[in-house]
């Protein structure tokens, strides 16, 4: 089981350059650092993880801790804490949320206390690798490299069968694919009693969304759209840290209005959004969208902002243009009624599909991340479920299946 | 708007319509600006000489030798217009500069192409313009580029370059280039191809927005345009700018040109091929070469259907090989222009792909120091939405369309492994029954230098030449 979430804390008057100097050093993608202070990649249960820092009107400055995971949060912060203990007893951790506000005990205890008091569970958001455990995915990641290998390495095999054999023999030996065909994958298959539960839930929500739109019409049709330019020093300090590797990590931070009408109505698009999305996007991809590893939106405790998080594939400019010109629609369930947002029309229309408005708007709404981590850089979403499709066949061949159909997937 | 036929507008400089074949050889002198005033009076003898062609003047009849036209880069245009320059209102990237640091991972400008190791543009600022003089010979268009430039116009030239066509338009890698282009709608050319072809009209038909400023694009919206002060034109010369009311128009007819000098390892590229095939039918060094190509080398498509007459070279969409058997997924064409097999629906595949077209107008260079390629041009009204997109999302993005450790083997830049990513330098070719992967592929194009400029219409070049004296008659607002 998979679990997203944010943990946003506020930072004490004054200290927000402190906490951007401490994270400042870090590793931008830590995967296999030694010099990770956070030691990210002991973690097991984790996939991608980021730090940043927002600015708010009335509540001043917070730090968002997002974390992408396996298990249940309770058991992630542990070993987050385990990690932090077993690298230098917990002191850079500490340090680091000294700075926060409210946080008196500082021990790992009452640091781990804080963290779950300031968890913020999303209000709907995307998994690609449905039920894949990060384990998992590295797992099948290596069965493609040594598929590859053993390919691409002397005399090409005479035929299939002898391709399959090679194949299998190399999986066998190779002591990093060590019992490679014992990992059960447990699928993607929504079991019939959450199927139940979310179709009625997405019909409920879906209702509540039809009332509250009409409800909400005029106060959208009228709201301001702010079409600023975004700040060059802004886009600059984004771009700066994007194209590292080919998969990027955004996060963005919006204001949105307050009102009762429009804040139920957003709930009712999100409760839309999470129910369809269990029920229909379980096969890796977000409709025709091929490049989201994990994303997720979250409202601050006080419902003022929403924060989108989101590791994708690709450059930001074509994770943006999928949006446009393939998801507007949702784009919009999930962002209409935030604060200088381009025009939608009941929550759907206009708005994302709006290019340039919706895409300036989209960085003037984001902050720079200072930390991100991801555990299997190597490998994009598109591959992630090829490999998943080769280690399930390969099992199956050593099985006895004769299918060597795979050999076209490698 | 576009049921005009904009390419006998006397208003969009000639070069945006025109490859100029019969003027086949070019000299292009990068110049800085020193001195302002002069340098807009210079230009304003140019403009009233009628030496910076536009469109309506048709491919050049026998006794015409020389063409010229004129671009800026964002420096140039800051120079020129002091306040009138209003950088917001620009292309951000164009108003950044190629050479920035993250415009060079963007545009995969590290590592062998890191602007370091460029001949010219690598210092931001150093350029401010490009004067491009089209001939029938070498000496013609020097003699004329020199006689423009060496007059007393307020500016320097930095730096001088030398183009030309080889016959049948061959790049130095020996295959025909500039196959396929975007047609605007609306023009003569696109009407009949739409007639005589809905399958080529359906890939390559745009709208004129896409490409130049002032007329809707693929979304019916008008794209974004640089303005300036209006108080900066009192005549009256620009239109008022359909954003910004109280400002003008400057981008309306013009468009953005990428220069890219691209030096092609010709020796490297056929002595690796060479070794790497095994020379049996299907794989010898030029179908090894057209396989990274994407194109056989006389220009026409891999995917043919054997029963068109005549022969197609541009009507194809991918979706009949999704699996690039035919041709392959990564390869340079189809990196580049993935047509209707971006994602699932061929639709929508369609709509994003033609979102990111970009016009070429290539030539060849061979420099002094015994290097050949390409000078590559481009034109698009988005530097971002368009021309860095294709590099960026596609050409240098190492997971395109479930590729894995490769960038496109003609225009990517090839990296070591690092931040825990792989080393990129595969090549892989889909076959049956499982595909055939060449490691260790060696860069064969690196850039050689490279800059983004501001193509103006004939009016905004007239504007750009009087602001000096309509500041002083009339401070800017």
């Amino acid at each position: 089981m998979h679990n997203k979430f944010t943990i946003v804390t506020p930072i004490q008057g004054g200290q927000q350059g402190k906490v951007q100097a401490l994270l400042k050093p870090c590793p931008y993608v830590c995967a296999e650092t030694p010099d990770d202070p956070f030691g990210f990649a002991r973690i097991e249960t984790l996939h991608f993880a980021s730090l940043s820092t927002f600015d708010d009107l009335e509540n001043g400055w917070s730090l968002v801790f997002e974390h992408n995971i396996d298990g249940s949060i309770e058991d992630h912060i542990d070993n987050v804490l385990t990690v932090a203990e077993t690298l230098d007893g917990g002191a850079f951790l500490l340090d680091l949320y000294s700075n926060s506000a409210q946080f008196k005990a500082h021990t790992l205890d009452g640091l781990r206390d804080y963290m779950l008091a300031h968890v913020i569970k999303p209000q709907a958001g995307f998994i690609s690798a449905v039920g894949m455990t990060r384990d998992q995915i590295r797992l099948d990641a290596r069965v493609y490299e040594v598929v590859d290998e053993e390919l691409g390495s002397g005399a090409p095999p005479a035929t299939s069968d002898a391709a399959a054999a090679r194949v299998l023999k190399a999986l066998d030996t190779d002591p990093q694919t060590k019992g490679w065909d014992g990992v059960a994958d447990p699928g993607t298959k929504l079991p019939i009693i959450p199927k139940i539960l979310s179709i009625l839930a997405a019909l409920f929500h879906g209702i509540a969304f039809l009332v509250l739109v009409l409800v909400n019409l005029v106060r959208e049709r009228t709201a301001d759209q702010d079409s600023a330019r975004p700040d060059p020093d802004l886009r600059r300090s984004l771009e700066k840290n994007e194209d590292l590797i080919s998969t990027n990590h955004m996060i963005s931070v919006v204001y949105v209005h307050t009102d009762a009408g429009r804040q139920l109505a957003k709930r009712a698009g999100f409760g839309l959004i999470r129910n369809l999305v269990t029920l229909i996007f379980r096969n890796s991809f977000l409709g025709e969208i091929n490049t989201i590893h994990f994303a997720h939106w979250s409202y601050t405790k006080d419902n003022r902002r929403l924060i989108f998080v989101s590791n994708y594939d690709g450059s930001w400019r074509s994770y943006l243009d999928d949006f446009t010109l393939k998801a507007s629609n949702g784009l919009n369930l999930a962002w209409a009624h935030s604060i200088g947002f381009p025009k939608t029309w009941a929550m759907l229309w206009g708005g994302a599909s709006k290019g340039p408005e919706f895409i300036d708007y989209a960085r003037r709404s984001m902050v720079p991340t200072l930390v991100w981590y991801h555990a299997y850089p190597s490998v994009s979403v598109t591959n992630i479920a090829r490999n998943r499709k080769l280690r399930a066949a390969l099992i199956k061949s050593k099985n006895g299946a004769k299918d060597t159909s795979w050999l076209e997937i490698v | 708007m576009t049921e005009t036929d904009l390419t006998s507008s006397p208003d969009i400089q000639g070069i945006f319509f025109r490859g100029y074949v019969k003027l086949d050889q070019a000299a292009y002198g990068f110049f800085r600006v020193t001195d302002r005033a002069l340098f807009q009076d210079w230009l304003s003898g140019m403009l009233k000489e009628g030496a910076i062609t536009s469109a309506k003047d048709k491919q050049p009849a026998d006794n015409v030798v020389n063409r010229m036209n004129i671009a800026f880069t964002s420096a140039g245009m800051s120079t020129l217009l002091a306040a009138g320059y209003i950088a917001e209102s620009y292309d951000h990237s164009f108003a950044a500069g190629m050479v920035v640091p993250e415009r060079s991972r963007i545009l995969g400008d590290t590592e062998a192409n890191d602007p370091k190791n460029w001949d010219w543009g690598a210092k931001q600022d150093e350029i401010h313009g490009v004067l491009m003089s089209f001939a029938t010979s070498k000496d013609i268009a020097e003699e004329r580029l020199l006689a423009a430039l060496c007059q007393v116009n307020g500016a320097d030239c930095v730096h001088r370059t030398f183009g030309h066509l080889e016959d049948d338009n061959r790049e130095p890698f020996g295959f025909k280039d500039g196959v396929s282009q975007p047609i605007i709608k609306g023009t003569k050319r696109a009407k009949k191809v739409a007639r005589e072809n809905p399958d080529e009209a359906r890939v390559s038909i745009v709208e004129a927005g896409e490409l130049i400023m002032g007329y809707p694009d693929g979304t019916g919206e008008i794209p974004r345009s640089p303005a300036t002060s209006a108080g900066l034109d009192p005549d009256g010369i620009l239109d008022t700018h359909p954003e910004w009311k109280d400002r003008r128009d400057l981008g309306k007819n013009g468009s953005y040109l990428v220069f890219r000098q691209l030096a092609q390892d010709t020796v490297g590229f056929w002595d690796y091929l060479s070794e790497t095939a095994s020379g049996e039918d299907g794989d010898t060094a030029l179908e090894l070469a057209e396989k990274m190509i994407g194109r056989r080398k006389d220009g026409e498509a891999m995917e043919q259907d054997p029963a068109k007459k005549p022969r197609d070279n541009n009507s194809f969409d991918f979706s009949k090989d999704r699996a690039g058997l035919q041709c392959p997924i990564g390869s340079h064409v189809r990196r580049s222009n993935n047509r209707a097999v971006n994602i699932k629906s061929e639709k929508l595949s369609l709509d994003v792909t033609m979102r990111h077209r970009i016009l070429r107008r290539a030539r060849i260079f061979d420099d002094d120091n015994g290097q050949t390629g390409l000078q590559f041009m481009c034109f698009n009204a988005s530097i971002v939405r368009q021309f860095e997109f294709v590099q960026s999302a596609w050409c240098n993005n190492s997971f395109f369309q479930g590729l894995q450790k490769e960038v496109d083997p003609i225009v990517g830049t090839h990296r070591p492994a690092k931040l825990g990513a792989p080393e990129i330098d595969r090549y892989t070719i889909p076959q049956e029954p499982y595909r055939k992967v060449l490691k260790k592929v060696p860069q064969f194009v690196t850039v050689k230098g490279g800059a983004y400029f501001f193509l103006p219409s004939l009016k905004a070049l007239q504007f750009i030449s009087q602001t000096v004296k309509a500041n002083a008659d009339k401070p800017a607002l």
